[in-house]
């Protein structure tokens, strides 16, 4: 296969878009992050009150 | 090369007596320097005989090369000290005489701006020789040097030579046949035959001028001569005289055979008038080589009333004779390739340098407008021509009446690229209709490389998945039944606390219920102790089942999971509120707790991103190469739409 100057734009290209890819996959990995997770909704505070715990 | 034996290099010149040195000890061939007799010098003590060649007498050399020109081959230096400028039926050629350091002759000959040095060799078989000139052209193959197969490319016939300075050759009168052969990835000979029906054998290596280190070359001046038309008389300026074989009158458009350079003779066919988009004459820059366009036709595909596409033939000293086509607005650029591949007469396909190219036309043409001068004939309707592409190059194979076979390897070239390399930036230019058999997509993309990326990608993403799938402690958290009366249903439930260890770590909870034609729905907040961060959540399971029409049937999942991500580390309890259909007497089902569980969810949308892409750059490349092959007859897309 013939790799052109413009060949190798698109190689440097797409191996940038794959690596951008690579460590947003590697974080989520590592840190337990489920992509486009719709399962539970997040609220910094507790609904139920102090004292509702146990 | 030397097959004579000649005592002294001092020779007498048979009409004017006067001496004449022989530089080399092999040459047989010279023209007095006197009294510009053609003469051969004889084996023995310094004697002479008149040639009935033809002495070449010009103001100006063919070319660039000529006597005194120096060059070197194979770290070898060489001097041209003649040549034989040979008539063939279909163009001319420069045979030169050069001269080794050991006094020794060669052969570099130059045909249509094509340079080889000329080796000669000793076939294997020289009983075969005689028949070489039977095998047709561009199919069978013939063996004449050991465990070798050689096609036939070209045959020609030399009917006259001009001697200019010394020369060896084994003809003396003129009149020889050549026979041009190649072995498919090998070597490439040329078979002379000489009409004593002796033949010689030599090893062509074709070389670009620049590689021979050429020094005192003739410099070009302006070598155009003026001839008359011979229907309407009228003056026509031929641009490369020794080169063009044919021109056609600017006044008349009749088409003119020159003969030698000297004079016009009419062909009795008349060209429709045209106008070209690039003047014949014009000057200018393609592929960073200044060109001439010395001619322009008009073509038409045999057999079709509504192709037509034009040619303009470009000249240029050192690299010789170069093509522009231009069909719908679309450009390329030819110029004959010395490939020793056989006559492509039913292939589909091609490889060439691991390139795959497809057929994609088949057709002879003919001339209907013409202005200019060419060194061809211009009746083209013997001419068969097979184009293989693989955008944005293509590969031509002309197969002329099978006398020769002629291969070129054409690309596409941008119309503003022609146009401004010519200088005509204030011409309109053709529309473009279409896609071109050549063009190249905007944002063209390598799809092949494309798709080879996108496969490497994947796997690394493949073997990271795995790696993480194995890493990944799956520990369970927290595990409980519950059996609830109906009665406590709306008070919910509180679990106890569990600890998240990692920093940062997903959890999955499992629910299990077992419904029988009936449902559970789960409303839960994961509370962290600490901080009082709430993750809410609902899920529900149902199972129903029944017999309905004489089948069984079943409904819905008794197990449910739900997954959330990234929670920081720290201990968590669970707020569960059930609910269900009422009227039930106890509800009863089991959650589980579950940290740091793989997720492939993440590896399939993240390949379904890489992937993406090249996906839609696959989109794009079928609808503009289907575009592309609408002006083919052999469409593949065509086929699968049948």
């Amino acid at each position: 296969m013939k790799i052109n100057q413009s060949d190798k734009t698109q190689v440097i290209g797409f191996s940038v878009f794959a690596g951008i890819l690579l460590c947003w996959f590697l974080y989520a990995g590592s840190t337990g992050w489920r992509l486009f997770n719709t399962d539970g909704t997040k609220q910094p505070w507790s609904s139920s009150g102090p004292g509702y715990h146990k | 090369m030397a097959v004579y034996q000649f005592n002294t290099n001092s020779v007498d010149c048979p009409v004017c007596k006067s001496s004449t040195q022989f530089r080399s000890t092999s040459a047989n061939l010279k023209v007095c320097g006197i009294c510009n007799t053609a003469m051969e010098r004889l084996e023995g003590g310094g004697l002479a005989k008149i040639l009935a060649l033809q002495v070449f007498k010009s103001e100006a050399p063919f070319g660039i090369l000529q006597i005194g020109t120096q060059g070197v081959f194979s770290k070898r230096s060489f001097e041209i000290i003649g040549c034989l400028h040979c008539d063939f039926d279909d163009y001319f050629s420069n045979r030169y005489t050069i001269l080794w350091p050991d006094a020794t002759t060669g052969l570099l000959v130059e045909t249509l701006g094509f340079y080889s040095m000329y080796e000669k060799i000793t076939s294997d078989f020289p009983s075969r020789l005689p028949t070489v000139k039977n095998v047709p052209v561009g199919t069978e193959l013939i063996e004449i040097l050991l465990g070798k197969q050689f096609t036939v490319f070209d045959k020609s016939r030399c009917n006259k030579v001009f001697l200019e300075g010394e020369v060896f050759s084994l003809d003396t009168d003129g009149a020889f046949s050549t026979i041009e052969l190649g072995q498919l990835n090998g070597d490439r000979l040329e078979l002379v035959e000489l009409d004593k029906s002796f033949y010689e054998l030599y090893q062509l290596t074709y070389v670009g001028l620049f590689e021979l280190s050429l020094t005192n070359l003739h410099k070009i001046d302006n070598n155009k001569k003026a001839l008359l038309c011979a229907k309407c008389g009228k003056r026509i300026t031929i641009l490369l005289p020794q080169q063009s074989q044919h021109c056609v009158c600017s006044n008349c458009n009749s088409w003119n055979e020159i003969i030698q350079g000297k004079e016009l003779k009419s062909n009795k066919k008349n060209f429709a008038d045209y106008n070209f988009d690039i003047p014949v004459g014009t000057k200018g820059t393609i592929n960073g080589i200044e060109y001439q366009v010395t001619g322009a036709v008009v073509k038409n595909e045999v057999g079709s009333a509504d192709v037509f596409w034009r040619e303009y033939t470009l000249y240029d000293v050192l690299t010789g004779y170069a093509f522009l086509a231009e069909y719908n607005g679309h450009w390329s650029f030819l110029k004959e390739v010395k490939l020793n591949c056989p006559w492509p007469a039913h292939k589909e396909e091609i490889y060439f340098d691991n390139e795959h190219y497809v057929l994609f036309n088949n057709y002879s043409s003919k001339i209907t407008s013409a202005a200019g001068e060419f060194f061809t004939s211009l009746n083209t309707a013997d001419i068969i021509a097979r184009e293989y592409v693989s955008p944005p190059e293509m590969y031509v194979a002309e197969n002329a009446g099978g006398k020769d076979i002629t291969w070129y390897k054409a690309s596409h070239i941008n119309n503003n690229t022609v146009f401004e390399g010519m200088g005509l930036i204030d011409k309109t230019m053709p529309t473009q209709h279409g896609v071109g058999p050549l063009q190249l997509m905007k944002f063209h993309i390598n799809l092949a490389l494309l798709f080879r990326m996108c496969g490497i990608i994947g796997l690394v993403f493949l073997g990271m998945q795995v790696f993480f799938e194995f890493n990944a402690k799956q520990e369970i958290l927290y595990q409980n039944t519950f059996n609830i009366p109906d009665s406590l249903l709306s008070r919910g439930l509180t679990t106890l606390s569990f600890e998240i260890k990692q920093a940062s770590s997903n959890l999955q909870f499992l629910m299990s219920a077992p419904v029988d034609n009936n449902w559970l729905q789960l409303s839960a907040s994961l509370v962290n102790d600490r901080t009082g961060a709430e993750y809410n959540f609902e899920k529900g399971v149902e199972y129903y089942h029944g017999y309905t029409e004489g089948e069984n049937w079943t409904e819905g999942e008794r197990d449910a999971e739900v997954v959330l991500s990234s929670l920081p580390a720290g201990m968590y309890h669970l707020n569960i509120f059930p609910s269900t259909q009422s009227g039930l007497a106890e509800i009863q089902f089991s959650v589980t707790v579950v940290s740091d569980v793989p997720m492939w969810r993440n590896f399939f949308i993240i390949l379904l991103m890489v992937a993406l892409y090249p996906l839609v750059v696959w989109w794009r490349t079928q609808t503009f190469e289907k575009k592309r092959w609408n002006n083919s007859a052999y469409n593949p897309y065509q086929k699968d739409s049948e």
